[in-house]
């Protein structure tokens, strides 16, 4: 049984995106930081990763630093509503450091699922 | 994957936060908005799935969409205006820009009114952002525009220098029109943040308040004075360029980047600041340009600057010829338009490796190239 790990701080936005999961058939693993994300990740467990960037105790970029040396080939989305700099900033920075997809807050949480759907096969 | 040193990357976290913590409520604000944001958009489409298209929820919860797309337009509105407090400044002809803003601006004039530039060039240099100059001139001109309306007038422009020793030496940047002009109430407050006179609908009421705040940071000011039924005149003072001032330069220079841009005048600012700051620009204003520039036996561009689809010109095209020509030449977009850059097909893939929402500022798109030519 594969799960998605679904890491984001703000949890009205953690339970709309994890209603939408359910809905289709993945099991959800919830972390509302970073640490809590790295302290759940189980690499036999999890293929795929939706992560926010932006959150306290360890942010998303050190979550997808951190996954990709436990397990290299994890698959990972991110997410990120941006703070001064433009959610843009964030999303570059977690594409070089080797997430799959991106996308900027507000996002069409379909275009979200279509992604899930992709790497996960 | 893109591979990247850590150490580089850790540079470039560091930065993000610093620019994150910088103490910028419209930051916090646009953060925790957009992440409501995706709460409601989230819902509505879930509830779609769930209801009859064609329904009245269906098209109810069409429209919560379409509200949420213009709410996100507004918190970028406001992310501009935090934004300008960090300026990336080289040495600037304050003359060549006015003169650039005014050429743009006359190709949209409307036939009644006369735009009248009394400015020279003397050599007058400034330490700023030239596209954030650029900005604070067309806000002003569109305001001195729009104050003409129905009638039409004159639009004057002025450059001079003021002040007597070294120091305190001044540049003075005069808008003067002939339109309507304000009262006392109006002048009092015109310069803050979402107040405007324009219906509703019309105009956010950031305007003046952003052109406030890049003059400020820039040690400068701005002061108006007008009289209702004679016009207005708008008059920005920044302190002349000191010889001890501290220069910007790209990380690599030397770098070959092509710029697709329609309008020469519009791209002309950015692409005469990139160039300051040691890339080599090159412009393509047509597809069979870009196809002039892009040939078997010329050296690859390493980096695409594509400033927004035209007739004729989209990025799909450059997209397809890309791929066709088996080239690996990285795209970075910079575009008015919302929708192009929540395609997410591009935004996605490869192709497309960083896109800015314009306006766009010479330090936001300075770190884009940068970030998109260093992770090669």
């Amino acid at each position: 049984m594969s799960a998605i790990l679904l890491v984001d701080d703000e949890s009205d936005v953690r339970e709309m995106i994890r209603v939408s999961l359910e809905k289709n058939k993945y099991t959800v693993i919830e972390a509302c930081n970073g640490k809590e994300a790295i302290a759940k990740f189980k690499p036999s467990l999890v293929d795929v990763v939706i992560t926010d960037i932006l959150m306290p105790e360890e942010d998303g970029l050190e979550v997808i630093m951190k996954l990709k040396e436990l397990k290299p080939e994890i698959k990972i989305i991110a997410i990120s509503g941006g703070g001064k700099a433009g959610p843009n900033n964030y999303l570059s920075l977690a594409r070089a450091l080797g997430a799959d997809f991106s996308f900027g807050k507000p996002f069409s949480v379909k275009e979200l699922l279509l992604r899930v759907r992709e790497l996960t096969g | 994957m893109i591979s990247t040193s850590r150490s580089d990357l850790e540079a470039r976290l560091l930065r993000a936060q610093r620019l994150e913590t910088v103490g910028s409520l419209a930051g916090g604000i646009a953060h925790d908005f957009n992440n409501i944001l995706t709460t409601i958009y989230g819902y509505a489409e879930i509830t779609m799935d769930e209801v009859d298209k064609g329904s009245a929820m269906y098209e109810n919860m069409n429209r919560i969409i379409s509200a949420v797309s213009r709410a996100r337009s507004l918190t970028s509105q406001m992310l501009t205006f935090s934004r300008q407090i960090d300026q990336e400044k080289i040495p600037v002809n304050i003359w060549k820009v006015v003169n650039e803003t005014t050429e743009f601006l006359r190709s949209t004039l409307p036939e009644n009114i006369e735009l009248i530039d009394n400015s020279l060039d003397n050599g007058i240099f400034v330490l700023a952002d030239p596209t954030q100059l650029f900005r604070v001139f067309m806000n002003l001109f569109s305001n001195a525009v729009l104050a003409m309306e129905p009638n039409g007038g004159k639009l004057i422009v002025e450059i001079e220098t003021v002040g007597g020793k070294k120091e305190s030496r001044r540049v003075e940047i005069k808008v003067a029109d002939n339109g309507a002009g304000m009262d006392e109430e109006v002048m009092r407050r015109i310069f803050e943040p979402f107040y405007t006179t324009r219906p509703v609908g019309k105009g956010t009421g950031l305007g003046l308040s952003v052109v406030h705040g890049i003059v400020s940071e820039l040690g400068g000011d701005i002061g108006v004075q007008s009289e209702m039924g004679a016009g207005s005149v708008f008059t920005i003072s920044i302190p002349l360029m000191a010889d001890n001032d501290n220069l910007s330069y790209a990380k690599e220079t030397g770098r070959n980047l092509l710029f697709i841009s329609e309008n020469m005048h519009e791209s002309a600012v950015l692409r005469q600041a990139i160039e300051k700051i040691g890339y080599k620009v090159a412009l393509a204003e047509s597809s069979e340009e870009y196809l002039l520039k892009i040939r078997s036996g010329l050296p690859e561009p390493d980096l695409i600057v594509f400033m927004d689809e035209f007739n004729g010109f989209t990025l799909k095209d450059i997209q397809d010829h890309l791929v066709r020509e088996d080239l690996k030449i990285p795209v970075l977009l910079i575009t008015g338009s919302q929708d192009l850059i929540l395609d997410e097909s591009f935004l996605n893939s490869d192709f497309v490796r960083h896109f800015l929402l314009k306006p766009v500022s010479l330090m936001e798109v300075k770190h884009a190239i940068e970030v998109i030519l260093t992770g090669k």
